[in-house]
């Protein structure tokens, strides 16, 4: 805003760090330092969602919701009830239960689940695997189709292709997971006999089981990254620095890969991260239908067990894996970006 | 066309560019001819939209959807550019003909280092070594004047100041020793000072490597002052070409006469100019006939029959073309006197004429931010008279700005006191300005206007948050106002994108004035317009200075119309005041060395009135906190003494202010 | 939906051209020159721009069209959708060899398939209006305040906003679900917890631009308060985003409780919505695919509908595409 002061490269005037007099702290002068500055707003976030997080946990599984009531089942006495909830320390000061509750959360232990009387978070974490190889493998297949797609839609300006992409660009985004896992298994598993229509061992069962569920888990990466490909070259190419590049005499292909595609990029990352949360999501339902043994499964058994701690462990696993995706991505748009990694 | 005594080395023949807009289609650029000869500088001088940077990218065709090339041809040595197979024209490209282009900023790629991009330029176009290319650039680095080309090679664009970006630019342009070199506008948004050195280095260039270039441009100083020929474009017609020198002592075409005249350096300090009437025409409507006519003070009704053609000037030398029907016609006099304005109701005269309007002592306004302080201002002292107009120049960066917007209240100084006659004073605890008391007028017509509100809710804001007014009285002072500022009631309902730019200032010059302030506060009001609209702004603020008796600060980066407007001038520096005096001897005869060297590095049209440069050591960007003059380090006769002696606003003669330790002493630089 | 930031870019030489069409529009109308073009109404040039777009105006006709048979349920519906039949279980719709009397068949009890889907569709429709309606409100207040105010409650909807990030969607819903159950009232909730980030977020970066812009530093010099400057100078410029992401929202929304019922927890019998019906249908694959193709349209087609209104929208009000 404030024009004039900071015209575009020159720093008039400009001190890095306040005052970096010979008085200034050590402390103040490393934190102004970028790389740290960075790191350590990274952390300090990271801490304040993970409590965040804790604390919706322990507000809607523990006051909002009554695990007494669900471990007990339908049918239990008030005597049953009161000796469950001293059991579960329910009977504490609501803060005493807090602190326990996140302080033990922050070194994985929910307890144990209601129903296998074994660790919540070790049952979790043990299905872990199976869940994130099947998002790896879906991330990393659709920018394989994505990508190209999008660079061909940017470049070739036909019509009809560009038509076409539409179609898989909002139609992609429209059509349910849920539908398109179900019609595919029925049209390839059922009527075809090409696959199998189950995974039950995960990426134990015959490989061909696997190809269906990171297919449809594949299928809104895809469109997404298809359409921010397309609409992000198409931008850049309409860059100052392309026609410079241009004026220089350099050739179509080197024009595309060495200049016009590197703010894309970006912005191709901040999709991977954001679809990473979603793919989670989109696990689950893979997950229900292809009889997956991975942590949506595992979530959904406890949700409809009533098993509060397999939930709470569970949920809590998937949101650190979401906060650690976004750190690195934020780590890795710096390091793709010198303006901002050698800030101003 | 006439024949040049020897082939040019560049010629363009009937170049046609039609844009496509949905279903309509237009000619941007109609049928234009120039030639450029090796060592020779022609310049392409028009407003927005006459079709310049068009042709100058369609020499190299790089002009792409959904513009694009009808007809004509570029030869380069014989050799039609337009014929050739994509594999040949690039290897013209950046080979033979380089170009460089408008804001370095984005022209140049952010996400490679300054050495790969030049490297680049060489690499697709010969076999190189990597170090070859590595001692190569390190060497035309140096050659295009940057400092320390060791450091600079490995660094990002972001990380060099705009200057030295340009010189990247023009080093990248220059790697393949090219026999034209196109430059699109290339010191637009940089300070004079700079644009200076950066015009000078191209003119360098051309005459030691026999280089033709072709330099696109809006400013006539620097047509003036840097070029051998001109080529005038209007409305995508070449309305004038012909050598530089006569075309601007005699110009043909009464829309070169009325540029000329349009310039604030024409008139008298106080004087109206001659201002051309209306705008350069839209894009998809152009006028039929000669496409100046509508606006043209000597055209008749055979100027509306049909476009004239180029033709040789009658009674000029041979190479001079002009597309005029009336060449040489003598402009009939424009009537400087206005229609009367409307009597408006003013208040009552100005408190007693000793108390300044304003008075700033001691301000400073720091931004913190990302690791970073940056001192805008840094302790400025000023007083605003009643009735007195203050110009406050100087260089992007200087905080004229911040200063502008912190006297209008828009903004809290971290330190320092503002005293209003009204009595009422701003520090940086409280923000007790009046806002009836001084108003402000933006820079950026655009952003200063809500898109979603129209010109009459604009206009009525401050008077329905700031007055007492009834509907009917508001109605009645945005009329008269709006009658003022040279607005027809018609447009009241219209929303600010269906303005010109021209008419977006006047509604905002309107809304500063609508609630009657003291002191109005002006910030740039005429950067970003054209020429010929910027001198109706500037005619406007003359007759609203005369009418309404208006005390203004007015901020410009542009000498010249500080100098037709300003009483007192004010030239900061580095968020400090330099020197400040009266207009009349502060910008002819000034004390401070930096001010000398500003008021050289502005291009002059007449030639008597070009003063020898005072070059200026290093770059914008060089600042020395720990100095006490901010400018020593750039100072042409800076001495140890400079860094480390207190330094103060001092008078010396003819009532000039001045922050210097040896004032007036730059001769001896 | 953070979109990273684009760099800084001056218009190349196609946008220099528009810049110039749209610098110029009354150019000619500078107090000496020709007369006045005739003005102009914002709202009818949006408008003609919209219907410019065959694909946004079709999407809108279905979508109301959908929502006018969904509203006319009682009167539009063959049958009731709970009337049992079990002589004419699994009939295949009219097209595949069924009877007149049920053009999209019968399920698995002899309901009515077409009567299901349309009483479907009022719970469906009804929770995604509704949420997208609440986190519109929400998300917009939230990211209006932050946006404006950066000293505390700014950060803190920051900090909400990342918590809400962390949670992937369906988790989250799974997890108020287990504790709350999932009465159509709780299930509104769950939804409407979703897109509020989303409005939040996008109203927030729209305000933290805009504060910045001159025209409200100028309505502060024309003494606005910063109350009166939120409401009448930021709030409309980001209202038009505000009904895109909406748009959007009631898209996912209807994504998201299509696939809660589907999993079988989201709308529970008796009441039932398309998700639930393809749950069920997906039993029947075999005997007759039709009945779980029919839901799965019905949702395709509507959120198809929403997402190209959405971007239609988005193209239209966009000054630069307009």
């Amino acid at each position: 805003m404030t024009l004039n002061v900071a015209p575009m490269g020159t720093a008039p005037a400009t001190t890095r760090g306040g005052d970096p007099g010979p008085q200034a702290p050590v402390w103040s002068r490393l934190l102004s330092h970028g790389v740290v500055r960075f790191a350590v707003r990274s952390v300090v976030r990271l801490v304040l969602v993970a409590v965040g997080v804790l604390t919706l946990l322990f507000v809607l599984l523990r006051i909002a919701g009554d695990p007494a009531k669900a471990l007990a089942g339908q049918d239990a006495t008030p005597a049953d009830l009161a000796r469950i909830r001293t059991d579960l320390g329910l009977d504490r000061p609501i803060m005493t239960q807090y602190w326990e509750f996140v302080s033990r959360a922050f070194l994985f232990d929910f307890g144990d689940s209601y129903r296998l009387n074994s660790d919540a978070m070790a049952e979790v974490l043990h299905r872990l695997p199976a869940t994130l190889g099947l998002i790896l493998a879906a991330l990393a297949l659709a920018p394989l189709i994505g990508i190209p797609l999008g660079m061909i839609a940017a470049l070739a300006r036909s019509r009809i292709y560009d038509k076409l992409m539409d179609v898989i660009v909002v139609g992609g985004q429209a059509i349910p997971v849920f539908a398109v896992a179900v019609l595919l298994v029925y049209l390839f598993g059922v009527q075809l006999r090409w696959v199998p229509t189950l995974a039950t061992a995960g990426f134990a069962s015959d490989p061909r089981a696997v190809i269906l569920p990171i297919l449809v888990l594949a299928i809104h990466p895809i469109s997404r990254i298809l359409e921010v490909t397309r609409a992000g070259l198409a931008d850049s190419m309409q860059e100052d620095f392309v026609r410079t590049a241009l004026s220089k005499g350099v050739p179509p292909a080197r024009l595309v890969t060495r200049h016009a595609i590197r703010p894309v990029l970006n912005s191709l990352i901040t999709v991977l991260g954001v679809d990473f949360a979603g793919m989670l999501s989109g696990g689950v339902v893979v997950e229900f239908i292809f009889v997956w043994p991975g942590l949506g499964h595992v979530l959904i058994s406890g949700v409809s067990n009533r098993d509060y701690p397999v939930v709470g462990a569970a949920t809590f696993v998937a949101a650190v894996l979401v906060v650690v995706v976004n750190l690195v991505i934020d780590i890795a748009y710096r390091q793709l970006d010198p303006r901002i990694r050698k800030g101003r | 066309m006439t024949a040049t005594p020897n082939a040019p080395l560049l010629a363009v023949r009937d170049v046609t560019v039609t844009i496509t807009k949905g279903k309509r289609q237009t000619d941007a650029v109609t049928g234009i001819d120039f030639d450029v000869a090796a060592g020779e500088i022609v310049a392409i001088v028009g407003e927005t939209g006459s079709g310049k940077s068009l042709s100058a990218l369609s020499v190299l065709q790089l002009i792409r959807n959904p513009v694009r090339l009808a007809r004509g041809s570029v030869l380069l040595e014989g050799r039609d550019l337009t014929a050739l197979k994509p594999a040949d024209l690039r290897r013209v490209r950046g080979g033979d003909i380089g170009m460089i282009f408008q804001d370095p900023m984005t022209a140049l790629n952010p996400f490679h280092t300054v050495g790969q991009q030049i490297g680049e330029a060489m690499t697709v176009h010969r076999k190189l070594s990597r170090e070859a290319v590595r001692e190569r650039t390190l060497r035309l680095l140096g050659d295009v004047g940057i400092v320390n080309p060791r450091q600079r090679i490995d660094q990002y664009p972001h990380e060099l100041s705009g200057g030295t970006q340009q010189r990247v630019m023009i080093a990248m342009a220059l790697a393949n020793e090219p026999k034209v070199l196109i430059a699109d506008e290339p010191t637009t948004g940089l300070d004079v000072t700079v644009q200076a050195q950066i015009l000078r280095l191209v003119r360098e260039a051309a005459v030691s490597w026999g280089m033709g270039v072709l330099l696109i441009t809006h400013d006539l100083g620097v047509v003036a002052g840097y070029s051998d020929r001109v080529v005038v474009m209007y409305a995508g017609n070449v309305v004038e070409s012909g050598p530089t020198e006569e075309v601007l002592a005699a110009p043909a075409h009464p829309y070169t006469r009325a540029l000329l005249d349009a310039r604030p350096e024409n008139g008298r300090p106080g004087m109206k100019l001659n201002a051309i009437s209306g705008g350069p025409p839209e894009l998809f409507k152009f006028p039929g006939g000669c496409r100046f006519q509508p606006r043209c003070a000597v055209a008749t009704a055979e100027c509306g029959v049909a476009n004239p053609a180029l033709v040789p000037a009658p009674d000029a030398s041979e190479d001079r073309l002009v597309r005029c029907i009336h060449p040489f016609a003598a402009p009939v006099p424009s009537d400087p006197a206005r229609k009367p304005g409307v009597s408006i109701s003013l208040p009552p005269a100005p408190a007693e004429p000793g108390v300044p309007a304003i008075r700033v002592e001691g301000l400073r306004r720091v931004f913190a931010g990302g690791g970073h302080v940056t001192k805008a201002v840094d302790g400025v002292d000023l007083q605003l008279a009643f009735g007195e107009t203050l110009g406050i120049v100087g260089e992007s960066g200087c905080g004229k700005s911040t200063t502008a917007r912190i006297l209008a209240g828009l903004d809290q100084p971290s330190d320092g006191l503002i005293r209003y006659a009204d009595g009422r004073e701003l520090t940086h605890r409280r923000g007790g300005v009046d806002h009836t008391f001084v108003q402000y007028v933006f820079q950026d017509t655009f952003g200063s206007l809500n898109p979603r509100r129209t010109v009459w809710q604009i206009i009525e804001e401050p008077l329905k948050r700031l007055t007492g007014l009834s509907k009917a009285q508001r109605a009645k002072r945005i009329r008269e106002y709006m009658a003022e500022c040279g607005l027809m009631p018609s447009i009241e309902s219209r929303y600010p994108h269906e303005l010109s730019g021209g008419q977006r200032q006047r509604v905002g010059i309107c809304r500063a004035l609508v609630v009657q302030p003291k002191v109005v506060v002006m910030d740039e009001p005429m950067s970003g317009l054209d020429l010929s609209v910027q001198a109706q702004i500037i005619n406007l603020l003359q007759d609203l200075k005369k009418d309404l008796g208006l005390t203004a600060v007015l901020v410009s980066h542009d000498i010249s119309v500080i100098r037709h407007l300003c009483d007192r001038v004010a030239v900061m520096y580095l968020g400090r005041v330099v020197e400040a005096g009266p207009a009349s001897s502060l910008l002819t005869d000034p004390l401070h060395p930096y001010t000398a060297a500003l008021l050289s590095a502005v291009p002059q049209l007449e030639t008597d009135e070009r003063r020898p440069e005072i070059p200026l050591r290093g770059d914008a960007g060089d600042v020395d906190p720990a100095s006490a003059c901010g400018f020593a380090p750039r100072c042409p006769i800076a001495r140890p003494d400079c860094r480390t002696d207190e330094l103060r606003l001092t008078p010396r003669r003819d009532g000039l202010l001045v922050a210097c330790h040896y004032p007036g002493q730059f001769d001896q630089a | 939906m953070a979109q990273p930031p684009q760099p800084a870019g001056v218009p190349g030489p196609a946008d220099r051209i528009d810049a110039v069409a749209a610098e110029v529009p009354a150019a000619a109308a500078t107090p000496a020159g020709p007369s006045v073009p005739e003005r102009r109404d914002l709202s009818r040039t949006l408008m003609r721009s919209f219907l410019r777009s065959k694909a946004g105006v079709l999407s809108l006709v279905v979508l109301l069209g959908i929502v006018v048979v969904t509203l006319l349920a009682d009167q539009v519906a063959p049958y009731d959708p709970g009337q049992l039949n079990p002589a004419k279980s699994l009939l295949k719709p009219v097209w595949a060899g069924g009877s007149g009397e049920h053009l999209l068949g019968t399920d698995e009890l002899g309901r009515d398939l077409l009567s299901r889907l349309i009483f479907g569709a009022r719970t469906a429709l009804a929770l995604a209006f509704g949420a997208a309606t609440i986190s519109a409100v929400v998300g917009t207040v939230l990211g209006l305040v932050g946006g404006m105010n950066r000293r505390w409650i700014g950060p803190v909807v920051d900090w909400l906003c990342d918590v809400q990030l962390a949670f992937p969607n369906i988790v989250l819903a799974l997890v108020v679900i287990t504790s709350q159950g999932n009465s159509i009232s709780s299930l509104l909730i769950v939804l409407s917890i979703f897109g509020w980030v989303h409005f939040a977020r996008v109203v927030r970066s729209a305000v933290l631009t805009l504060r910045q812009a001159d025209f409200v530093l100028a309505a502060r010099g024309s003494g606005g308060s910063t109350l009166s400057i939120t409401f009448q100078h930021i709030l409309p410029n980001v209202m038009s985003s505000v009904l895109v992401l909406w748009t959007f929202a009631v898209a996912t929304v209807l994504l998201l409780v299509s696939g809660l019922s589907f999993l079988g927890l989201g709308v529970q019998p008796p009441a039932s919505d398309w998700g639930q019906l393809f749950a069920s249908g997906r039993a029947f694959l075999i005997q007759n695919p039709w009945y779980a193709f029919m839901p799965a349209v019905a949702i395709t087609v509507t959120v198809l509908c929403a997402t190209v209104l959405g971007r239609t929208l988005r193209t239209t009000l966009n000054p630069r595409t307009r």
